[in-house]
């Protein structure tokens, strides 16, 4: 697993410009819900017991739900398909080619056994016309008269190969339709099935799926968050996202801007599809608006004509029964935006009473300059018993400013393989300026690839770095050096230059400061 | 029968100043009772009673106009003739003149009795002009016909040159009679007065019925009246000097009695100041002429500052601006002739409305000067101890000072220096006026934000603390709010009761309830000698050397003029605060006398009346209460405004303080520190437990500032560098007893301010820090062409180290470049 990142790299650039097979529709997520639905109700014993088993089972159902999206993950699920078989050549194939990976070509009696794995269509593929022949041979074992001119025909045809290619091309003909199958009906699990259409578990040709899915999230997940530093504020909202999931109960992120707080937020969503979904609260009063950005995160499909209501049951039946953990950025547009002293909040409300007292876990991220004033004015303005909404979350403030190291750390992502003495040069000048702004290494970063790119070079240089921090932070202009006229010869003789100003006769608070000896009798109480 | 109550005819005309004929006329149908010899001659007479009626009454209103009870007593001692005896004394200048005048009488004198006066008249006075040779009046000429009519006495011999003669010259002659009255009488009533060199005014009255009486009866007895008089005056002198201060006194004052005498009778001789105030003049010119009187003096003190003569001169002849005039019947009363004396008011008119000009004075000038007017209120100190009060006032110090200021209107060298009598507020116990401590500031007022400083620091010093009961301030800015701030914190907690503090603010409403106006004005007694001095009222005199020395100073923008250093005849600030605070110590071990300081000095009274009570001194945790101001503000876009003074200020530029917009805040300032201001959520920190610093925030824009902008940038800049030169010190007395107690308020209330002192200090410790780190920064900074302000990082220590960090770097990646280009180049 420790060169995933890079593996995954090359199967996302090599395959962007493959055609793909007809895409599969996405999964619906109130289908999904509806299984889990019953899988809670006992009605399916077998998957209780599997995703019991592993709990993240559950949760990669939801991933795949959302990579089926093709918002979230272009291609949808087909696309996400062909990935995770690139991904998990290794374990593609039934128990026994997988056992028998490692030969470089099958002795007659292992032949024969994977021979008996494969369906039929398969058998046809590998053995042309003379299919029928082997299987009454090797199979039905009807056909014995010479086994050995057999098997030598045997060996030749089913090689590791050949077989490991046949459950390939399966697999990217049928994985992403069983992925659908997987979560919209009620009785396919992961797990092998021991019926003989293999339609209620894993696929004949990739038995480890669970464990090549969940092997793929991970990967997934730590290649992502590769892409962004580990700041300080990276790892606080983690840590809390994490311990939000678990308890379950509502964070309140308060955190300045500019410092990396809704990338992160995005990172630990994008990384963890499967346990929760990030809502972008909309800036407006309605509530509709709202529960449409919701649904728009979980999946659902919502059209114009969709009633609020409708809309409403829908998202509050798929949250029971998928425990998806919501984060609402900008969390401040919760409160409303036109209110009166008779003003619901309507927003809250839903929030509360749909999310919080269901038990679900949720995250709220804003800032202190415009969540706090927005929520005393509305307080104030109506009067609203605002403990029922705080008490029941906790709230978080994030680091005010981010250290060298963090810092640092930003830059080694956004400038990639550049001399240690450069990055420390821009992380130098950036806290110079006090600024402590994520955002500037970034756009230093980005100006200074486009200026060495402009010159024609791959290398940067500093003074591509020089002009890009000109750029992004705040700079003098250097005085350019002026010709010097001979002044005009006075009549009058000149007033004398004043002096330098004086620095301010600031002897400190002598009423604060004092000389010890000088101090009274101390008594104690 | 006696001859005595028989008179003839002459003499009766003799007496009625007429002729005989006209008497005999009136006596036509009275039949003479007997006959009188005169000068050897029988001539018929008539006894007294039977005279008719007219004449009686003739004769009495005579005798009442001479002084003689009866008309009878008259007719027995009849007046001397107004004229000379005899010639053999008359200066010949005088007989020619007598000889003139009587050729030019002599044609009116002849026509008969019945001719009117203004008949003679006519036909004398050509005659005069011819004799004498001058035109006279008609009026003179008839004042000598009358003269010479009543000399004659009815006896119309004109021929006698005697009656011509003019009688006021010869009055000084010696007469024949002169050195033989007898004073005896008169000494016998006199000797009645115990005691002659301090007489009563009773004493006085009593001796001038007695000498007038003795007058009376001398007349009577046909004594010479001017000898009398002459010899009488002598003999007053003499005997009884208090009468008069001097003869011309004495003459004045026995006329005056006389003619009192005459006219109201020798009992109503009562020395006026024994009797009522006020004359019956004065009585009957109030009763009636009220109006035009208070008309007089509204008009005096109102329109012509109180002088009465312009304002009776004005109304008497209409020229005031109001056309208001004195009532027609006052003028006729009391006649006024501008051209003749234009300044001249009736004295018993100028007596009665004088004390009402005088008494409206402080009514003209207002409400407060009329309250200052009245008497004073005595207090009584002894109930007052050392330490009760500390009181404060302001004054202008008496001497120009120089102190050096980047904005000073005058130069040295290219230092800018501005030249001005400092402020100066001193700070005494009530009680005993020690001296304490004091402010100077280096400016033409003073803030309330100064006071509070002054008072703040006078109280946390650890060697005088507060005082047991109150601060006694005056008025307008010593009572504003940050002045009753001093005392607002010894009722939010009752820990404070409790340790006994409890303190007031009070304000005197007039200076004469300030004891420091008093201390003052002896301070400024110590402080003559030293330069510069221009005394306490330099608008009425000057210091003509001071103020040449200040005129040749040069002001900031005169290139042509030389530079002077102020020293040269100025002390800095500094010095001044030196010189003030000797001045203060050697006030403080001076003897005073008065109730108060009874031949002991301010700190000998402050050991001796303090009682040996303690003074609390505040702790450190709580010194936010005394030297911070709090007010509760409402946070806006703009942040949070404060007006201090007549300047606003504005306050943000803090993230904490973006998300309070709308809430109401609980803020403290601290004149000392006013580049930021500590502030707590009232609703989240009810008890200011966790306050965060705001700093002050004035900028101009960078592009399109106006004047205004920057005016009001530069306002800002030179109140703030003035917080910084003021200059405050306290004298700790040389006895003193002082506790602090570290547990006192409530637990709650020193956590609030040890967060507010660590704020204070950490921000002290931030703006050491920026200009430790001001010219590296700068430096650094310009050579990496960064925007980077040294007087608002936040760190400036780390900022000095990332900079040289990332100079280095540079340095290092430049080699590193240098490097790979050599290495490419070789290749």
């Amino acid at each position: 697993m420790s060169e995933a990142p890079e593996r995954w790299m090359s199967i996302f650039h090599s395959q962007e410009n493959s055609e793909l097979s007809a895409p599969t529709r996405p999964i619906r997520p109130e289908l999904l819900a509806a299984k889990m639905e019953k899988i809670e109700n006992f009605e399916q014993p077998r998957l209780l017991e599997e995703f019991g088993g592993n709990p993240r089972l559950v949760r990669a159902l939801w991933f795949l739900q959302w990579v089926s999206q093709p918002s979230n993950y272009p291609g949808g699920l087909t696309k996400f398909s062909l990935d995770l078989i690139a991904a998990s050549l290794d374990r593609i194939g039934t128990l026994l080619i997988m056992k028998l990976a490692s030969r470089d070509r099958y002795v007659p009696r292992e032949a024969a056994r994977v021979l008996r794995d494969l369906p039929n269509a398969i058998r046809e593929d590998l053995l042309g016309d003379n299919t029928w022949l082997f299987e009454e041979t090797y199979i039905r074992g009807s056909r014995r008269n010479d086994p050995s001119d057999w098997d030598a025909w045997l060996v030749k045809e089913i090689t590791p190969s050949r077989v490991r290619a046949a459950c390939v091309a399966a697999a990217e003909r049928d994985l992403a339709e069983y992925f659908k199958r997987l979560c919209e009906l009620p009785h396919v699990g992961f797990l092998p099935c021991n019926r003989i259409d293999s339609q209620h578990g894993a696929p004949w040709y990739f038995v480890k799926i669970a464990e090549a899915l969940l092997a793929f999230i991970d990967a997934r997940a730590q290649h992502l968050r590769s892409r962004v530093a580990v700041t300080a504020v990276t790892k606080e909202i983690r840590r809390w996202i994490d311990k939000s999931r678990r308890m379950p109960k509502a964070v309140l992120f308060i955190g300045n801007s500019r410092f990396g707080k809704t990338e992160a937020v995005k990172l630990e969503v994008s990384a963890n599809p499967g346990s929760c979904r990030l809502v972008n609260t909309p800036a407006s009063n309605a509530i509709s608006d709202l529960l449409r950005e919701v649904a728009k995160s979980l999946g659902l499909e919502v059209g114009p004509n969709n009633a609020g209501r409708e809309v409403r049951e829908r998202i509050d039946y798929v949250l029971r029964f998928s425990h998806l953990q919501l984060i609402f950025d900008e969390s401040q547009f919760l409160l409303p935006a036109n209110y009166s002293r008779n003003t619901a909040p309507a927003r809250l409300n839903w929030v509360r009473r749909s999310i919080m007292d269901q038990g679900n876990a949720a995250v709220f991220v804003c800032t202190p300059q415009s969540y706090l004033p927005a929520k005393r004015r509305f307080v104030k303005t109506t009067g609203f018993a605002m403990e029922q909404f705080d008490e029941r979350i906790i709230i978080r403030t994030l680091p005010e400013e981010l250290g060298e190291d963090d810092l640092l750390a930003v830059a080694r992502i956004h400038f990639g393989a550049l001399d240690g003495n450069y990055l420390r040069y821009v992380v130098d000048t950036v806290l110079a300026t006090e600024r402590n702004f994520v955002s500037d290494i970034e756009k230093i970063a980005t100006l200074s690839k486009d200026n060495a790119r402009e010159h024609g070079r791959n290398r940067l240089t500093l003074a591509d770095i020089e002009a890009a921090i000109a750029d992004v932070l705040p700079t003098v202009e250097p005085t350019a050096p002026t010709q010097k006229a001979q002044p005009n010869r006075s009549l009058r003789h000149p007033c004398k230059r004043p002096a330098e100003a004086l620095p301010m006769p600031r002897r400190g608070l002598e009423t604060l400061i004092r000389d010890g000896s000088a101090r009274a009798a101390e008594v104690p109480g | 029968m006696s001859s005595d109550n028989l008179f003839t005819a002459a003499e009766i005309a003799r007496i009625l100043c007429c002729t005989s004929q006209y008497v005999r006329k009136m006596l036509k149908g009275v039949s003479s009772s007997e006959t009188k010899r005169v000068r050897g001659m029988m001539a018929n007479a008539w006894r007294f009673d039977s005279l008719p009626s007219p004449l009686i009454a003739r004769v009495a209103k005579i005798a009442t106009r001479h002084g003689f009870r009866t008309p009878l007593e008259l007719m027995l001692n009849p007046p001397s003739l107004a004229a000379v005896t005899s010639l053999a004394r008359v200066a010949d200048a005088e007989i020619e003149r007598a000889q003139k005048l009587q050729r030019a009488l002599s044609t009116c004198l002849a026509m008969p009795a019945e001719t009117s006066i203004s008949e003679r008249v006519r036909i004398a006075a050509p005659q005069y002009k011819r004799e004498f040779g001058k035109e006279v009046s008609d009026r003179y000429v008839r004042k000598l016909i009358d003269r010479i009519l009543k000399a004659d006495a009815g006896r119309r011999n004109f021929a006698d040159l005697k009656i011509y003669i003019r009688t006021e010259h010869v009055r000084n002659r010696r007469s024949p009679f002169s050195g033989r009255f007898d004073f005896r009488e008169l000494d016998e009533h006199l000797s009645a007065i115990a005691n002659r060199g301090a007489p009563s005014v009773r004493d006085i009255d009593f001796a001038w019925r007695k000498v007038i009486e003795f007058f009376a009866s001398r007349v009577t007895s046909r004594a010479d009246l001017t000898r009398l008089k002459l010899d009488l005056r002598r003999h007053l002198l003499d005997e009884v000097p208090f009468l008069a201060a001097s003869q011309a006194a004495l003459k004045r004052n026995l006329n005056r009695k006389l003619r009192s005498a005459v006219e109201s009778g020798i009992e109503s001789l009562i020395d006026g100041r024994a009797g009522p105030a006020k004359s019956k003049a004065a009585e009957r010119l109030i009763a009636t002429f009220q109006d035009d009187l208070k008309l007089l003096a509204q008009h005096a003190r109102f329109y012509c500052g109180g002088r009465i003569s312009q304002a009776y001169r004005q109304l008497h002849d209409r020229r005031s601006h109001n056309g208001e005039q004195f009532s027609e019947r006052f003028r006729a009363a009391y006649p006024f002739d501008c051209r003749k004396a234009k300044s001249r008011v009736p004295s018993v008119v100028r007596h009665a409305v004088a004390p009402m000009v005088a008494t409206a004075a402080p009514l003209r000038l207002g409400p407060r000067a009329a309250k200052l007017a009245l008497p004073s209120i005595q207090r009584d100190w002894s109930k007052v101890a050392a330490g009760d009060s500390y009181t404060s006032d302001d004054v202008t110090l008496n001497h120009y000072v120089y102190d050096w200021n980047e904005q000073g209107e005058y130069e040295y060298e290219g230092r800018r220096f501005n030249v001005m009598r400092p402020q100066f507020l001193p700070v005494v116990d009530e009680r005993t006026e020690l001296p304490l401590g004091f402010c100077l500031i280096p400016d033409r007022n003073y803030t309330s934000w100064q006071i509070k400083t002054l008072m703040a620091r006078v109280c946390m010093r650890p060697e005088i603390g507060l005082p047991f009961k109150q601060f006694l301030f005056e008025l307008a800015i010593w009572r504003s709010r940050n002045v009753n701030a001093l005392v607002e914190w010894t009722e939010i907690d009752g820990s404070f009761a409790r340790n006994g503090i409890a303190l007031k603010v009070r304000h005197a409403t007039t200076p004469k309830a300030k004891i420091i106006e008093g201390v003052i004005g002896r301070l400024q007694n110590l402080d003559e000698y030293h330069p510069a001095y221009v005394g306490r009222g330099e608008q009425q005199v000057k210091y003509e050397r001071v103020h040449e020395f200040l005129r040749t100073l040069k002001r900031y923008g005169q290139p042509l003029k030389a530079d002077v250093h102020p020293a040269q005849l100025l002390m800095s600030l500094r010095e001044c605060a030196e010189m003030v605070e000797e001045v203060m110590l050697r006030f403080a071990d001076e003897p005073q006398n008065g109730e108060r300081l009874p031949g002991i000095s301010p700190s000998e009274a402050w050991r001796q009346l303090s009682l040996q009570r303690v003074h609390r001194v505040l702790p450190e945790s709580l010194r936010f209460l005394l030297a911070t101001v709090e007010s509760s503000k409402t946070v806006t876009n703009e942040g949070i405004e404060l007006r201090i003074g007549r300047l606003k200020h504005k306050y943000f530029g803090s993230e904490k303080l973006g998300s309070l917009v709308g809430e109401k805040v609980r803020v403290r300032y601290n004149p000392e520190l006013p580049e930021m201001i500590s502030v707590s959520h009232i609703a989240s920190d009810p008890h200011g437990a966790n306050p965060f610093s705001v700093p002050l925030f004035e900028r101009v824009p960078a592009h399109g500032a106006t004047a205004e902008d920057f005016a009001r940038a530069r306002e800002h800049q030179n109140a703030f560098a003035n917080y910084g030169r003021a200059i405050y010190r306290e004298l700790a007395p040389r006895f003193n007893r002082t506790l602090s107690n570290s547990k006192i308020g409530s637990d709650q209330l020193r956590a609030a301010g040890e967060a507010h002192n660590r704020i204070e200090r950490e921000h002290i410790e931030l703006g050491t820090q920026r200009d430790a780190n001001r010219g590296a920064i700068r430096q650094l900074a310009a050579k990496q062409r960064l925007a980077i302000d040294p007087q608002r990082v936040k760190r400036p220590d780390r900022v000095r180290q990332r900079l040289e960090s990332a100079e280095r770097q540079r340095l290092r990646i430049l080699d590193l470049e240098r490097e790979i280009a050599s290495k490419e180049e070789s290749k």
